[in-house]
């Protein structure tokens, strides 16, 4: 039965080429956007080095200060005494919190860090990071401009970089202003050129020099706060940088680490449990909010380029609704296709069930041909995602990104597939085996 | 046996109705050979879809073999269908994307009848009428009278007892027709098969054992 139904399926394929290119080329373009859109996202979020943690990390990549309206009440009490009007005014301040006179945003001060965030007992580890600058620096006389990142010592225990030589900076190196910097690989074939090992270079910053104990893995993702070429013990910060000096701002961000992403949220009221009690002396302000981010609300902020909390849901519900109406424009391009199609089978349709076969045969058989059809086209649009994603690897523009080819992605373009092909041939598939026998075969001819 | 009683069928459009088949009672007897008449459009091919189980009557009802089909659900009737009956189109009807092997096997391919069996059985109904040697041909390259010998191969390779044919020798000219009119008459003689025809040759008919004639839907007597 099988192998007569494929027959069939192979010579109706062979028989209409173009409608067979057709369909083929959209099955597989479809699913090659389809994965290389998965793949694209899962660089990007996907549980890797450094981000193996990223569920449990909150980052504060900085304060908000808000000043609100104020009105001013005066009451006027008036008495008789003594034959003459006396007068007496009250005056009430009233705070309008719905109106916002001022706002203040910048990163985050080291010293609120220390006398608020750094002992939080809901947080596993808290770590206050400077990733802010870029510097110059001139190996052998050439400029080559590095972007910095000034950490403590857990920032590494909440990032999991990948250590190629050397590692992370102990608490004391960071007590003791140690003169150790760590380097991306890149970075440092950059600086030294090529060399079987960094450690013990010597790295200048203006009169400063740092010896590399660490060599870090270049990583992919687009998140900022951790691509650097190179680290440094925040301890060397200026007190200027540590602390602005005005609110409790200064240049610096934060990440905590949860025992699990639930946990987070217990962080995040013990936030709003802060900022309550926060008394804000500067004049004109009245409140301070504390703009923790997970990772992929972070993101989600930087693609969709606004300042909220839970963007991470709105994209998630972007990226699902697209992708599906990315699939489904094929999928009823296919059953269009598909129903015209079966259509010029009627006789055949006819002649099956008048010699026996009943719905479920023709069914089994349509879905057959559309599972064939599909499986061509998934495994077309297989070889075109590898060819694309070398492509997209190899190119100069998509330096931050390295797509890879995961047995993840193949599971889920597989299950895309299946469901082409389930719902383009069950459709035109159920109508025509439910179609009269007599009125198939009378409606053309093999 | 097949029975008809006060067999009705009207055919209903959004615009027309057509009775097609007003209050029928006939019945054909096992073994015999019985040809239909009557002028096109008269309702022959209703008549036949009533009896090949094909199409349900509006009114009335079929019995075939003893057996009341009006309760039998679609699974059923294609059951039945398998194993009682065979036909014949008058434009043949084989898979054009099939050897005429695969469309002779098509009756035992929903049987479930093993490939081993299917391709011996359909080997001898090919030989049954003369087409031993095409098997592995594609329906496109046979001649018309070969071709409707090949639907005539695939409607006994289940050993059906009724077979209905639909103006099965239409398409043939006359020495086609008359080798197609052969294979039948000693299908009918030597397997004792149960055959109704519809045709619109006298002659024909005339080598049938009796001629139901039908004009508008109804009997003539
Ligand atoms: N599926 C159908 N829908 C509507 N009318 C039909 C259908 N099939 C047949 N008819 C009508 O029923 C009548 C009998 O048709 P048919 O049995 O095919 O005639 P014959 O085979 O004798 O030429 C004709 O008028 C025909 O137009
Ligand atoms: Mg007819």
């Amino acid at each position: 039965m099988l192998k007569n139904y494929l027959k069939v399926a192979f010579k109706v394929l062979g028989r209409n080429k173009f409608y067979t290119f057709i369909s083929l080329f959209g099955i597989s373009f479809t699913l090659m956007v389809l994965m290389l859109t998965i793949a694209f996202i899962q660089n990007e979020l996907g549980a890797n080095k450094p981000l193996s943690q990223k569920e449990k990390i909150l980052l504060v990549p900085g304060l908000r200060m808000e000043g609100y309206a104020r009105e001013e009440i005066v009451e006027i009490d008036s008495t008789m005494v003594d034959g003459a009007w006396k007068y007496d005014t009250t005056k009430t301040e009233n705070i309008l919190e719905d109106q916002i006179n001022s706002t203040s945003n910048s990163w985050v001060g080291n010293k609120f860090y220390e006398n608020h965030i750094k002992d939080i007992k809901t947080a596993a580890l808290t770590s206050v990071f400077s990733p802010m600058q870029s510097i110059d620096v001139f190996p052998n006389d050439r400029k080559l401009t590095l972007t910095t990142n000034a950490t403590d010592a857990n920032y590494w225990r909440i990032f999991d970089f990948e250590f190629v030589e050397g590692q992370p900076f102990s608490d004391a190196a960071i007590e003791n202003q140690a003169f150790q910097a760590i380097m991306s690989k890149s970075a440092a074939q950059q600086y030294f050129g090529k060399k079987a090992s960094y450690l013990g270079e010597v790295v200048t910053w203006g009169k400063l020099q740092f010896e590399i104990t660490g060599i870090v893995k270049d990583i992919n993702t687009s998140i900022p706060h951790l691509k650097h070429d190179i680290f440094i013990p925040y301890t060397h910060l200026p007190p200027s940088l540590l602390d602005y000096g005005w609110g409790q701002f200064g240049n610096m961000q934060l990440a905590l680490l949860g025992s699990s992403s639930k946990q987070l949220e217990t962080i995040r009221s013990d936030f709003r449990f802060i900022e309550e009690n926060f008394e804000v002396q500067e004049e004109g302000y009245d409140k301070l909010t504390i703009k923790e981010r997970t990772i992929e609300e972070l993101y989600a902020n930087n693609v969709l380029q606004n300042q909220e909390r839970g963007s991470d849901k709105t994209l998630r519900w972007i990226v699902l609704v697209a992708l599906l109406l990315f699939i489904l424009i094929p999928t009823i391009n296919l059953i269009n296709l598909n129903s015209t199609r079966i259509m010029e089978r009627s006789a055949e349709i006819g002649v099956r069930k008048a010699f026996g076969a009943h719905t479920g045969n023709l069914m089994s058989q349509f879905l057959l041909e559309n599972v064939v059809l599909t499986g061509l086209g998934g495994l077309i649009g297989l070889g075109l995602t590898f060819f694309a994603m070398n492509w997209l690897n190899n190119s100069v523009w998509m330096e931050n990104t390295q797509l890879a080819f995961n047995p993840n992605i193949f599971i889920y373009s597989l299950i895309v597939v299946l469901l082409f092909g389930i719902c383009s041939g069950l459709i035109p598939a159920w109508r025509m085996s439910k179609m009269d026998v007599a009125k198939a075969i009378k409606r053309n001819q093999l | 046996m097949i029975k008809l009683q006060d067999v009705t069928k009207v055919y209903r459009t959004d615009t027309v109705e057509t009775l097609a088949l007003n209050n029928i009672n006939l019945s054909v007897e096992d073994g015999e050979f019985v040809s239909i008449m009557g002028p096109s459009g008269c309702g022959k091919s209703t008549l036949l879809n009533m009896m090949g189980l094909l199409d349900r009557p509006s009114d009335g009802q079929v019995t075939i073999d003893e057996k009341e089909l009006k309760g039998y659900k679609e699974k059923a009737l294609a059951k039945f269908r398998n194993e009682h009956l065979g036909f014949i189109f008058q434009s043949f009807h084989l898979i054009g994307d099939l050897p005429v092997v695969d469309n002779v096997e098509l009756p035992l391919l929903y049987r479930g009848t093993s490939a081993k069996e299917r391709k011996r059985l359909a080997e001898e109904a090919l030989e049954a009428v003369g087409l031993k040697n095409r098997m592995k041909h594609y329906p496109s390259q046979l001649s018309g009278g070969q071709k409707q010998r090949v639907a005539i191969a695939r409607a006994i390779v289940g050993k059906p007892s009724i077979i209905l044919a639909d103006e099965p020798t239409g398409n043939l000219d006359s020495n086609l027709g008359n080798e197609v009119m052969d294979i039948l008459l000693s299908l009918n003689r030597d397997r004792k098969a149960t055959i109704v025809m519809v045709t619109h040759d006298e002659n024909m008919a005339l080598k049938t054992n009796r001629i139901i004639r039908l004009y508008d839907g109804s009997l003539v007597n």
